[in-house]
């Protein structure tokens, strides 16, 4: 496992921050400026993506509210990142917690032992999709350091400044996931609140009562002792 | 420099992988070109000839080594392609060239009289006429054993052939016939012996139904696997058929092979050097495998058996299983 930290938690971080319901209209120039910042510290990466075009591709963050499509075409602009439509065709689909798939694009995480243990999933035209991930496996991509360079003379505070936003992030970042299972179950596992309630209450009165013993066994041993 | 316990020689799919195969502490690391010369032939994948020069120069000047495998066997009719790769592993430097087809260790020896050769495992040379013969030819100077044989088998043979010998010491198996394994050419149409990719991605399909998972290559299911089952890629040896009325894996089981239990065995053997499978994995692979790799092996070196634990890495085997394969083979 890397030992320098700030890498663990920039996943944690960016999945909070595109867990909240951005509006697309937001969301959409900021798509761009990432891609505008590929193509100036990956160039290479993009001459690769530009040889399998045409070709479309969802990401399929499975914990946000958004899909991405990354369209291959033979153009001015051969590679796009762009929000996924309802109604967009693409020949594949990848899908996976926003953390993998930060992890699986900056090389930190095995594709094909993700996909073994079913925390990834690929649908439609395989080669695409291993053609994808070996393009940028072999390119050496940290999100972070891009961000930081993209920055310029501001990098080394607003490095330090990351460092400190990392801990509060992280714990939002957990929060909203936490949160979004809750509603998930809400939503279909024929979820019944009322008698959940009632379970979590008998539950709560069992171990009051068992905290009750202890206490009471605690005391006695120590007037025991005392004697 | 002193000779290596154990040579670790290492997979790189990519330039990127190279460099952590390195860094991770590769003695050796193999890749191939950017086409159908190598048997790892997958979209993305390998290297084109700048960036094989780039890889060479960072692996030597950390005193490490590069071998370029060109082990798929030339089309009748159109060797050039294998010609050139041949031609450009050595003028690029390569420490040794991997080369299965007979054709093309003959074209090898007489264009580059003073290039390494080393035999591919994909030559299927097992026994020791069949390896004396490479090396009497063509001066081959080291063999990569298929793996079929068991650690006495090796001892043997490693003793008798006056070769050096390499075996597979991690990854995916190959069913016991490889170089002559036309499984994958049936159900595809394109051979891993003459193209370079057993199972193709182009031909690989997953698709839900009913909460399972099913693998399919060329249309013809492979696998299906319940909701958490660990799933694997569709390989047509590795797949899960219906034979007399018994679902069962037919030829080989979804496992890795891992030789961290027996590298002790391997050394008293006699092996020169252990070869880790996987290039067409991504580069988190290449250093976790090789770093522990590396720690088993400088352990060992240094007196200090078994500290390594083979478990380590049950996440990046298939099926999450491991196996020490025909080295300890008991069913024969």
């Amino acid at each position: 496992m890397p030992t320098d930290t700030r890498h663990l938690e920039l996943p944690a971080r960016l999945a909070g921050l595109a867990m909240r319901p951005m509006p697309e209209r937001a969301l959409e120039p900021l798509l761009g400026l990432v891609m505008r910042l590929v193509e100036r510290r990956h160039p290479r990466l993009i001459e690769r993506l530009a040889e399998l075009a045409p070709a479309r591709i969802i990401i399929e963050p499975r914990d946000t509210s958004h899909r991405f499509l990354i369209d291959l075409s033979e153009s001015d602009a051969p590679v796009r990142l762009l929000l996924a439509h309802e109604d967009d065709e693409a020949q594949a689909t990848i899908s996976g917690r926003l953390a993998i798939l930060i992890d699986l694009m900056e090389g930190r995480i095995d594709g094909d032992s993700l996909f073994f243990t079913r925390e990834l999933t690929v649908t439609g035209d395989t080669a695409l999709i291993v053609a994808l991930r070996n393009t940028l496996d072999g390119e050496e991509i940290s999100l972070l350091d891009d961000v930081l360079a993209f920055l310029g003379p501001f990098a080394q505070p607003a490095a330090r400044l990351v460092a400190v936003a990392d801990d509060v992030a992280k714990r939002l970042a957990g929060r909203a996931q936490e949160g979004l299972r809750a509603l998930h179950n809400l939503a279909h596992d024929n979820h019944d609140p009322l008698s959940e309630a009632e379970a979590l209450r008998s539950e709560i009165a069992t171990l009051k009562t068992r905290l009750a013993k202890l206490e009471t066994r605690a005391v006695k041993s120590k007037e025991t002792a005392a004697a | 420099m002193n000779e290596p316990y154990l040579e670790l020689v290492c997979p790189a799919g990519t330039p990127a992988a190279l460099r952590a195969a390195v860094d991770a502490g590769a003695d050796t690391v193999y890749c191939g070109f950017r086409d159908e010369t190598n048997a790892r032939n997958f979209p993305g994948l390998n290297f084109d000839r700048r960036e094989m020069k780039e890889g060479i120069a960072y692996a030597h000047a950390k005193g490490r080594k590069v071998l370029i495998a060109i082990n798929t066997f030339p089309k009748a009719g159109n060797a050039a392609p294998w010609h050139k790769a041949v031609d450009d592993a050595h003028s690029l430097g390569a420490d040794a060239i991997i080369l299965a087809d007979i054709g093309l260790l003959d074209y090898a020896r007489r264009a580059h009289p003073a290039q390494r050769l080393h035999l591919s495992v994909q030559a299927a040379a097992s026994n020791a006429q069949a390896i004396g013969f490479y090396r009497d030819r063509f001066d081959v100077k080291r063999v990569v054993l298929p793996r079929v044989l068991t650690v006495d088998e090796i001892a043997k043979l490693t003793s008798e052939v006056g070769v050096e010998t390499e075996v597979f010491a991690f990854g995916g198996l190959c069913v016991m016939a490889e170089g002559r394994c036309a499984l994958s050419s049936y159900l595809t149409g394109t051979s891993p012996n003459s193209q370079g990719a057993c199972a193709p991605a182009s031909h690989v399909r997953y698709d839900e139904v009913d909460g399972k998972l099913m693998s399919r290559l060329g249309g013809i299911t492979i696998n299906s696997f319940e909701k958490n089952e660990p799933a694997g890629y569709p390989t047509p040896c590795k797949g899960r058929f219906v034979a007399d009325g018994k679902v069962s894996y037919l030829f080989e089981d979804p496992v890795s092979l891992n030789t961290i239990d027996i590298l002790p065995q391997l050394k008293a053997a006699g092996v020169t050097a252990l070869k880790i499978e996987g290039r067409q994995r991504g580069r988190a692979y290449v250093a976790e495998v090789v770093g522990t790799f590396r720690r088993a092996i400088d352990q060992l070196a240094g007196g200090h058996a078994g500290m390594v634990a083979a478990k380590s890495l049950d996440q990046h085997s298939e099926g999450g299983r491991q196996t020490t394969g025909a080295y300890k083979k008991s069913w024969r």
